[in-house]
């Protein structure tokens, strides 16, 4: 049976600069189940990293639900809320910008338990040095500090950091993004593996689709603040629906053994202005006069847990065709 | 035979510390043929940056060449005297770099900075420059030229960013382009746009163009040839088909193995253990050897000497598992 761990449902966060309303999560809804690692992928600007800000709280939604295990998190009182930040973390792209540069590993890893008044002195260096164990360092780590780790020790020191309080969702934002290949196998192997050992949920989030393929369940793809479509990851990357993602999912480099890759013209339309109707026609090949004017709604396609938001209902394979005969 | 328009033979680049000289190149040999693409991988730290800083005479300060030689068009860069440098750098060969926002002056319009190189190094009227570089910003694919070229860097997404960087390395119309890793800052989709504008100029432009990277998709997409560096060395080299297809050496094999894609779901990626060695703590043998699952004894004591293959002239590995005749002995 699958729990779902994090519901989701139509949130919007909007934020307000001078004179315009820049629509960073644009009514996004999804559901993460329990032990799943859940894609976000997308360009930058396109609201994932915020989506998964006010997941966490870290940023408040300007409309719609996040539930936690069934409940609002927003009906959370004070002392639930910090109870509920103990199942919820997350890791950073840059290990160096989120890690106290002026603090030692143990001191950095010490700080959550300390926080949150957990077991005393000696209980809490055994638990340190587990959870170092855990991410593949050693005592030998303790009194290092950020500058003077490669890397990839950094963002084990900052996996660690998430791990330690057995946190039951965590949101990985770009979090193998900075890394060399060999490297980023490596943290992605620690992560499989702590997914395993202690039933976590993740949060993926990433613009690197070679990752994203290899790394999660499911994947929802992010346009202009909204998910233009959510699938299994098999389906999604074997037959992409959307135009956007078709095109995403044929840009990656290693990807083209035909060569058959899509160029997308232009940049991301600017966010505090978004285009009409559907908020992808403006670089959309297949573009019909519906889609400047009414926004698609999101159908099921085969077993009904893939979704697509987008007028065509050809298969891609055929639009081409459909394109010349208009 | 022809003459290459690159030849780097047998470079030694080291770094002065105040406790001693450390080695960071070791015997660099290689060249770039005309309208060649050669691709360089490897982890941070090989040396992939540096050889390209060696090339164009910008080694950082506490950093000099010991021995070795860069011919270019018949000359040696290594010689050279630093007013003549003028005539190579940004005219004969330009670098385009990995941050488009770091390597563009905020203060300057675009415009400006494209038609700097012209001023510089042509004797263009204004009227003339100013087309030339409208033209250029035209082949990049910048959109509304005319009105680009009064705007300002931060006016511009980063894709665009990138086209200009690649403007100005384009209009003086060198014989080589240097690129460090000049798309590992875009987004897929735009990562997608600047490499098909790289492969147009391949084509346009018949330049020569070295390709610094630690991404094999964007070497895979555009290179004709590729130098696998470790630790200051070149380990391996051959045509980007056969370094792909059938890497010899045990790096090279771990660098394509470490690759995720939706074909290893569910399978733990193959990791080279540890890191590449730090600068002063180098040994003597082959740098690769700690990492190694195929190590040898002989593997710390020398570093091996570059095999060919019967099969494939153009493919060599210095590695000590294949023997001069390119069999595998251990």
């Amino acid at each position: 049976m699958t729990i779902a761990i994090v519901e989701v449902e139509n949130l919007h966060k909007h934020f307000k600069q001078k004179s315009s309303l820049v629509k960073a999560v644009n009514g996004v809804s999804f559901t993460l189940y329990e032990g799943e690692t859940f894609g976000l992928v997308g360009e930058s600007g396109c609201g994932k990293s915020t989506t998964g800000e006010v997941l966490l709280q870290l940023t408040k939604q300007t409309s719609g639900i996040v539930k936690y295990k069934g409940r609002d998190v927003t009906s959370f009182s004070k002392k639930e809320l910090k109870n509920w930040r103990k199942d919820v973390q997350i890791v950073f792209q840059d290990p160096y910008s989120s890690l106290n540069p002026k603090k030692n590993v143990g001191w950095i890893l010490n700080e959550p338990l300390r926080i949150h008044q957990i077991g005393n002195r000696a209980t809490r260096f055994e638990k340190v040095l587990r959870t170092l164990e855990d991410v593949g360092l050693d005592a030998s780590y303790l009194e290092r500090f950020p500058h003077e780790l490669s890397g990839g020790q950094r963002q084990r020191v900052a996996i660690a950091s998430a791990i330690i309080l057995d946190p039951v969702f965590i949101v990985i934002d770009e979090g193998v993004s900075a890394l060399d290949v060999s490297v980023q196998a490596q943290i992605l192997n620690l992560l499989k593996e702590l997914q395993r050992k202690y039933k976590l949920t993740y949060l993926f989030i990433s613009h690197d689709l070679n990752v994203v393929q290899y790394f999660c369940d499911r994947i929802a793809v992010m346009y202009l603040g909204e998910i233009v479509e959510i699938g299994k990851t098999e389906e999604i990357s074997a037959a992409p629906k959307h135009p956007y993602a078709e095109a995403l999912f044929s840009a990656i480099p290693m990807h083209d053994e035909d060569d058959r890759r899509i160029v997308l013209e232009g940049d991301l339309p600017d966010p505090s202005n978004p285009p009409s109707g559907c908020p992808f026609h403006t670089r959309c090949a297949y573009a019909l006069e519906i889609c400047r004017s009414e926004k698609p709604i999101a159908r099921s396609v085969g077993d009904g847990t893939h979704k697509v938001s987008c007028h065509l209902s050809v298969p891609v394979t055929c639009r081409n065709l459909s394109k010349t005969e208009q | 035979m022809n003459t290459p328009l690159l030849a780097i033979d047998h470079l030694d680049v080291s770094f002065q510390f105040n406790d001693g000289k450390y080695k960071a190149l070791e015997n660099i040999t290689f060249s770039v043929a005309d309208n060649e693409v050669v691709g360089i991988v490897g982890e941070s730290g090989c040396g992939k940056s540096l050889t390209a800083q060696a090339i164009l005479g910008i080694l950082p300060e506490n950093a000099c060449i010991d021995q070795g030689s860069i011919t270019f068009k018949g000359a040696n860069l290594v010689e050279l005297e630093e007013r003549k440098w003028e005539d190579v750098r940004g005219k004969s060969i330009s670098m385009i770099f990995q941050e488009p926002m770091t390597a563009l002056n905020p203060l300057l319009t675009i415009g400006k900075q494209i038609s700097e190189v012209l001023k510089k190094h042509t004797n263009l009227s204004k009227a003339e420059i100013r087309e030339r570089t409208i033209a250029m910003m035209r082949e990049v694919g910048l959109p509304r030229a005319e009105a680009l070229y009064k705007s300002y860097p931060h006016q511009l997404s980063g894709g665009m960013r990138q086209r200009v960087v690649i403007a100005m390395a384009l209009i003086v119309q060198p014989d080589l382009i240097i690129a460090d890793e000049p798309t590992t800052a875009l987004d897929v989709t735009i990562q997608a746009q600047i490499l098909e504008l790289f492969k147009q100029i391949k084509e346009t432009r018949k330049a020569s163009m070295m390709f610094i990277s630690h991404d094999w998709g964007v070497i895979r997409s555009i290179c004709d040839r590729v130098l696998v560096m470790y630790a200051g060395r070149i380990v391996e080299e051959g045509s980007l088909s056969e370094i792909l297809q059938n890497p010899k050496h045990p790096y090279t094999k771990g660098l394509i193995e470490a690759i995720p894609d939706h074909r290893k779901r569910g399978k733990a990626l193959f990791t080279i253990p540890g890191k590449v060695p730090p600068l002063k703590e180098r040994k003597g043998g082959c740098p690769f050897t700690d990492r190694c699952s195929r190590r040898m004894n002989i593997c710390a004591e020398s570093f091996p000497d570059s095999v060919t293959f019967d099969s494939n002239k153009e493919q060599t590995v210095n590695c000590h598992l294949y023997s001069k005749e390119g069999v595998l002995t251990s």
